[in-house]
């Protein structure tokens, strides 16, 4: 189930403080599942709203105590723990075949969603742009890959891994969402398990907000399944604890199943909006001084055209001068300011035309703009959190 | 016992400290195992601050009551699910108690009587002002919620500590539910840099 509507992110708010109709709400919620910049965004909203609460403490009765005691006390806890064995599932997200025939647009557009999923875009580039870089470049590596096929399990215990594999490239990229968290001395451990004999694949990074990955795990074998297992966190040479997944890889799919892109087809360049987000109060404080050390926007302009990358872009005017326009039941509603009241401003954008992400990355990180506030980069007519594009014809 | 009584969340994030006051996530760690005791720890910690936010929204004193003690007693039986990769503890249990006040005022049988509510529009504005004590906590929540435009304040107001959907607030308000779904997400983002509040 998808969100059609663009401004979803605009429900987190109203999410957070359990302002949503009780069918939203469940929409919200699977929309959650799948957006891991929405749960981390909301995950920060609950954190205020828990501030909101806090400032509102009032003692109750006293004889509540007694009461909450004496209730907890006839009350039965459910029992958790993972089961002994469990068989993992998977699940093809999209139509087999056809997608061989797509356009060489639509291939290039799937490897950007996937690579959107596996959040090597835009969200890590707040990180660390220099991480991101890297960890990208080896995780490209297996996306592009044209034996690249993907697949989805559930983990017994709770969440779900999704696993992009390419037996050219003996590797796999591993990401999980909503692996239960574990004790301070233990970790997750991956397996590769097969006719090769059972190799640790690595122990997985202490999940944030919910999300876990993506890591690549080298040396896969034909015939390989992969497993999890909570191991202590220094890692086990061979799997101590329950699997927690079995996942059936490549060989054992179908062919007709697995989902290729061909990367020897001609990639046409992809289109991002590098959105340009400052504090124009800061701007006008500074009086339009750059900051240290950053390029002109002059010399900018002078390599981007040079290149060929910018199709056009703008500087726009200060917000003050924002009219929003919305159209409800054919009565136009017209208002002054922005769309939304937020500490930066959009102050400009280029439309790029480039090779990749990484390429984009480069450009943005050469505008000055990024040297005093925020670049968004944008992918055009891609798809929302982690959304495949879907398969033309299906 | 703090002396505000209150849950700090900014206080909640690490392990135990080995004194006296034990974390509330390692206290949710000892309940998710069984531990009685760990619970009537837990109760004095977060009581205040469930009760607080849950008369916010119900109002009428014993069914706050009973809000409550069904909180604790989720939080009794669903201490296994607290994961602190998600939030802190003080968020989770703020969230239980928060979404139960608000399911319960939303019941079939009250619908009636806030639909009239909401008609007449006669809901005071400044919810805060009417605060029972003004701990450190409250302070700083108020003057956060002070640097929030007029209608971002209203909107958090009338959701939060009133328990209305951003529908009803809109109509409240007399302003499209597309705008208020927006201020209610600038106000929140405002009011957590505000506070502070790590991501």
């Amino acid at each position: 189930m998808r969100f059609r509507d663009p401004h979803v992110h605009t429900l987190a708010g109203a999410f957070a403080m359990d302002a949503l109709p009780s069918t939203e709400r469940a929409r919200f919620e699977r929309h959650l599942a799948r957006c891991p910049d929405c749960a981390r965004e909301v995950a920060g909203l609950h954190e205020t709203t828990a501030r909101l609460a806090a400032a509102s403490a009032l003692a109750p009765p006293a004889a509540l105590k007694q009461r909450v005691m004496a209730a907890a006390a006839a009350t039965r806890q459910p029992a958790p723990g993972p089961e002994p064995r469990a068989a993992g599932t998977w699940a093809w997200r999209s139509r087999p075949r056809r997608l061989l025939t797509a356009t060489a647009a639509a291939v290039v557009l799937v490897v950007a969603g996937i690579a959107v999923m596996f959040g090597v875009s835009a969200g890590s580039m707040h990180d660390q742009l220099s991480r991101a870089q890297d960890s990208s470049t080896q995780i490209a590596a297996v996306l592009t890959a044209r034996d690249a096929a993907m697949m989805t399990g559930a983990v017994r215990g709770g969440g779900t891994v999704t696993v992009v594999a390419s037996p050219s490239r003996a590797a796999l990229v591993f990401s999980a969402t909503g692996l239960p968290a574990l004790p301070a001395a233990r970790g997750y451990e991956l397996w590769l398990v097969g006719p090769a004999g059972d190799r640790p694949a690595g122990m997985l990074p202490p999940a944030r907000h919910g999300m876990t990955g993506p890591v690549v795990a080298a040396g896969l074998q034909p015939g390989d399944h992969l497993a999890l297992t909570a191991e202590p966190s220094a890692g086990a040479s061979r799997p101590t604890a329950p699997m927690m997944l079995d996942l059936v890889l490549l060989s054992s799919i179908p062919a007709g199943r697995v989902r290729r892109w061909d990367d020897d087809l001609r990639r046409p360049p992809m289109r991002y909006m590098l959105i340009h987000c400052i504090d124009e109060a800061e701007e006008q404080e500074r009086g339009g001084v750059p900051a240290p050390g950053a390029p002109s926007i002059g010399s900018w302009l002078a390599e981007m055209d040079g290149r060929g990358v910018r199709l056009h872009g703008e500087r726009l005017r200060y917000v003050s001068d924002a009219t929003t326009v919305q159209v409800r039941g054919h009565e136009v509603m017209v208002s002054d300011g922005p769309f939304a009241e937020t500490r930066e401003q959009i102050a400009g954008y280029d439309v790029i035309d480039c090779a990749d992400l990484d390429e984009a990355i480069e450009v943005a990180s050469k505008h000055p703009a990024a040297w005093q506030g925020t670049i968004e980069v944008r992918p055009v007519a891609g798809r929302h959190c982690g959304d495949i594009v879907p398969v033309p014809g299906a | 016992m703090r002396p505000s009584g209150g849950l700090d969340p900014a206080n909640q994030a690490g392990g135990g400290h080995g004194r006296a006051a034990p974390s509330l996530g390692d206290l949710i760690g000892r309940v998710a195992r069984g531990d009685a005791a760990a619970f009537d720890v837990l109760y004095d910690q977060v009581a205040e601050t469930v009760f607080g936010v849950v008369r916010r929204v119900v109002r009428d004193p014993a069914q706050s009551e009973e809000v409550t003690q069904e909180v604790l007693l989720e939080v009794w039986r669903q201490a296994h699910k607290f994961d602190h990769e998600r939030g802190s503890a003080a968020a989770w249990v703020t969230t239980l108690a928060h979404r139960r006040a608000v399911d319960r005022v939303r019941s079939a049988q009250r619908e009636s009587e806030r639909e009239r509510r909401t008609a007449t529009a006669d809901v005071p504005y400044d919810e805060v002002a009417e605060a029972v004590e003004s701990s450190l906590e409250h302070e700083r929540v108020r003057r956060c919620l002070g640097s929030l435009t007029e209608l971002q304040r209203e909107s958090v107001t009338l959701a939060y500590y009133g328990g209305y959907t951003y529908g009803q607030v809109a109509s409240l308000l007399g302003v499209p539910p597309g705008t208020v779904k927006t201020r209610m997400r600038d106000a929140l983002i405002r009011l957590r840099d505000c506070l502070g509040v790590a991501e």
